[in-house]
């Protein structure tokens, strides 16, 4: 599959066809999840009604591991392979992923203001999903700052490869050390601890979101190969912007 | 129940910060993927026009 779609024509018939579909999933769940988690739920015996913040905030904090994930599968296959497909995955999954992680930081101070009485505790879930949220910001700044094309999509697929370690960090982070946060109470081996009056708004809402990121991302690759393409064709079009004088000095 | 959301009670402000601050961290998201993709496929039209 990833072979397949590694041929830019491909990826493209293939996000057009994709990208419908991605949008109405998005936007069914996303009216699904708005529902159940503001309406139909019920409040939580222990945190109340704030439980509804954790319907954006948990699945924003999911995705933004996701989406690292994802970015680091295209580095891998950057370099290994040479793909401008996964180069341009890699460049248009960044924003992304900096953007969930910002939101998934967010939505957390304000579930922790009316829950833990702050907005912010250097715990270790939340010191390394901020390092996460910099790691981002770093290869988007990494990927611009250079101007080969080349050498920006190596220096990016290197920096996220490294910034993979993050990962298991962030996600193991409650179960390592002391903090804050609860441990796992969705994927674990004996199953969700939570109601399934709460884990249907919490599911609809990640459905959305990635729902959402496969939209953006089939759109956001298609448009960076169109315009990669639009540079090289212009490129060729353009005369040499050196002209040799008589004497053969170049001028 | 008050208004279009149900009575939050004193977490209502927060409840209702996180979805907005959701809404408009997606709309920024699908806003800057739209225009940055109907730009340059206006770029690709212009150029084939140039080139036709």
């Amino acid at each position: 599959m990833l072979s397949y779609l590694a041929n830019p024509e491909r990826f493209t018939r293939f996000s057009r066809a994709l990208e419908p579909v991605a949008w109405g999933l998005a936007a069914a769940a996303a009216l699904c999840g708005a529902w159940a988690g503001l309406f139909a739920s019920p409040p939580d015996y222990q945190q109340g009604e704030s439980v509804r913040i954790m319907y954006v905030h948990v699945p924003a904090a999911w995705m933004s591991l996701f989406v690292y994930a994802t970015m680091a599968g295209a580095a891998l296959s950057s370099i290994i392979w040479r793909h401008s497909v996964a180069d341009e995955a890699l460049r248009a999954a960044a924003p992304i992923g900096a953007a969930f992680t910002a939101l998934a930081l967010l939505t957390g101070a304000l579930w922790g203001k009316p829950t833990w009485g702050t907005w912010w505790q250097w715990d270790a879930r939340m010191t390394s999903v901020l390092v996460l949220f910099f790691i981002y910001v770093g290869i988007i700044a990494l990927r611009s700052a250079v101007e080969d094309e080349f050498k920006a999509a190596r220096a990016a697929a290197v920096l996220t490869l490294l910034g993979a370690v993050n990962l298991p960090i962030v996600k193991f982070s409650v179960d390592w050390w002391n903090t804050l946060h609860q441990p796992a109470s969705v994927i674990r081996a004996d199953g969700p601890s939570i109601p399934l009056s709460m884990l249907a708004p919490l599911f609809a809402m990640a459905l959305a979101y990635m729902a959402l990121y496969a939209a953006l991302l089939a759109r956001t690759v298609r448009t960076q190969l169109l315009e990669r393409s639009l540079a090289r064709r212009a490129a060729k079009r353009a005369p040499s912007a050196i002209s040799l004088t008589p004497a053969g000095e170049a001028t | 129940m008050s208004g279009f959301l149900p009575d939050y009670g004193a977490h209502a402000p927060f409840v209702a910060g996180a979805w907005a601050a959701s809404l408009v961290v997606i709309g920024a998201l699908i806003a800057r993927a739209i225009s940055y993709s109907r730009r340059v496929e206006a770029e690709a039209r212009a150029q084939n026009k140039d080139g036709a």
